[in-house]
């Protein structure tokens, strides 16, 4: 069975990251890997929900909306 | 206040009191400034507030500001008052070191926006205070410069990573501080410390000057001994800044009208659930007790359902994790030993999140706000907990670079991150008291640019309250 793409396995972390131009020791990989999951399994679900229509900027324009006023 | 109520000490009097004396000439700049300075060589030694101390200047200033005074030129509403901040905040030719190594002999040639209205009003600089390095960590531990301590019991974490501000202005070094709040950076300690803080909305003060750690969560906030201090900094920094564009334009509130205002028609929100699992039972208590004043003082306090607050944690992380670590890679790449372990595994957690996933967490951002507010509709403010604990020992929460260091760090911050994703302001005040002397904080969490109602909330509660007052007591 192959690894959860949730739970990102040392050599998941280590090829992402060399793709940002940072080569990491197995033993950093394996760390970071224990230190992110946690985050990416939590935010999972929101992402396998996000409308299409969204843009970075929506949250301006929640923060200045009718709404955001009580 | 009249000149037979100053008290013995001056550098215990509040920000507004002691820029009042000294507009009245009760009170000159030097006598301020060398109280302050009095303070900190006796403190010092067990705190390790400062990164740098300008006392011979910092006279020098105060008697320029008092010449001044005596010939009627009053620079501003903060006129020979003397000041520090964290050591983050960009003075024109001055070090500015960032808790680092590597920026230890950085000198900006910049002032902050937000540093530069404070001068503008006429402070007086004392030197810079103790902060994590990088701003990247929540307890106050520092490899370049040693830990700060918390001046209630010096065995504990004073919070970070605005560390050295929440430990002065405890124990009464400065009369107020410049902190920035990217994960609970000013909420931490002002809860540590038992003082005064108030993280700003997204948008509100000015960045520009500020050492960036993330561009989409970074604020500047305030850490004071009183609510009505940290309304007096917000009246001088809010509003816009062409030399930051995500600083929102248009009409400032009167934040110092709005601290005398009361609670009558104030709605506050507990949650029902996440910040109210997991306390300790101290904090539980304190805030148990917080509610009953609330209701008593005339708010109307009502439940509320948040939406899923570990989903905004966990997309705070990746937003920090990935923003520092483009800000950061060239260091990282070139001098990775000049970092401190944690702060440097930290910024290497940046690096493995894939590009889709950061973009996933910065387009989530809008609609989470706005089922946020959908959420709290007719609620002024949501009270909770900063942390679910007081204070831990400086031991206990020296995780360093471990496997399970990232774990710790999240816990501890696990009721402020949310507020950070979600870009609102946050008040913490001063409710309770623990075990081993130990302070604890609520935070108000409020609506959009709505800080002046948190500040009418706060100082209501303050005049309710004295656990604003007390002070820690030299160790001996």
């Amino acid at each position: 069975m192959s690894p959860s793409p949730l739970a990102p396995t040392t050599d998941d972390v280590a090829a992402t990251a060399r793709t940002a131009g940072l080569a990491l020791s197995p033993e950093t990989a394996a760390r970071i890997a224990v230190a992110i999951t946690p985050a990416l399994q939590t935010f999972a679900p929101v992402t396998a929900h996000l409308p299409f229509d969204l843009d970075p900027s929506d949250f301006l324009a929640a923060q200045q909306s009718v709404g955001a006023a009580k | 206040m009249s000149p037979r109520s100053l008290p013995t000490d001056l550098a215990t009097l509040s920000l507004t009191e002691v820029a009042a004396a000294i507009a009245a000439k009760q009170v000159s700049s030097r006598e301020a400034t060398q109280a302050c300075l009095d303070r900190t060589a006796l403190w010092e030694p067990h705190l390790n507030a400062f990164i740098s101390r300008e006392d011979e200047a910092a006279l020098a200033a105060a008697d320029v500001a008092d010449a001044a005074l005596a010939k009627g030129e009053s620079t501003g509403p903060l006129h020979g008052v003397p000041l520090a901040h964290k050591d983050m905040f960009y003075d024109a030719g001055k070090v500015c070191t960032c808790g680092s190594k590597i920026r230890c002999d950085f000198v900006p040639d910049t002032t902050s926006t937000a540093l530069a209205r404070l001068k503008a009003a006429g402070t007086v600089r004392l030197g810079t205070l103790h902060m994590v390095e990088f701003a990247y960590g929540p307890t106050g531990h520092n490899v370049h410069f040693g830990d700060c301590h918390n001046p209630w019991n010096v065995a504990h974490a004073p919070g970070g990573s605005s560390s050295g501000s929440g430990a002065a202005v405890a124990a009464r070094l400065t009369y107020a501080a410049l902190g920035s709040d990217t994960g609970g950076s000013v909420r931490m300690p002002a809860h540590f410390c038992g003082i005064t803080g108030l993280k700003t909305t997204v948008g509100r003060i000015s960045r520009a000057g500020a050492m960036p750690l993330s561009h989409s969560l970074d604020t500047v906030g305030v850490l004071t001994r009183s609510v009505e201090d940290a309304a007096l900094l917000m009246s001088l920094m809010a509003g816009a800044d062409p030399r930051d564009p995500t600083c929102i334009g248009g009409p400032i509130p009167d934040y110092m009208a709005a601290t005398r205002g009361t609670l009558a028609g104030i709605t506050i929100g507990i949650p029902t659930d996440f910040y109210v699992e997991g306390l300790d039972g101290e904090t539980g208590a304190v805030l148990d007790n917080t509610i009953a004043t609330l209701t008593r003082e005339g708010a109307r306090v009502v439940p509320v359902t948040l939406p899923d607050q570990k989903q905004l944690s966990a997309a705070s992380q990746v937003l920090l994790s990935v923003e520092a670590a483009a800000f950061h890679k060239p260091w990282l790449l070139e001098r990775p030993q000049d970092y401190g372990a944690q702060v440097r595994a930290r910024i290497e957690n940046g690096f493995a999140y894939a590009g889709v996933t950061y973009m996933e967490a910065l387009r989530w951002r809008g609609p989470a706000l706005a089922a946020h507010l959908a959420a709290v509709a007719g609620v002024d403010a949501v009270l909770a907990p900063v942390c679910p604990s007081p204070a831990p020992s400086l031991a206990e929460s020296d995780v360093g670079a471990s496997l399970n260091a990232e774990a710790v760090i999240q816990g501890i911050t696990r009721f402020t991150r949310p507020v950070n994703y979600l870009g609102l302001p946050s008040l913490v005040v001063p409710a309770g008291r623990a075990s081993k002397g130990l302070p604890i904080g609520l935070q108000f969490i409020g609506r959009p640019f709505a800080e002046d109602v948190l500040l009418r909330i706060g100082a209501e509660f303050q005049r309710a309250t004295d656990f604003h007052l007390a002070m820690p007591e030299l160790p001996a």
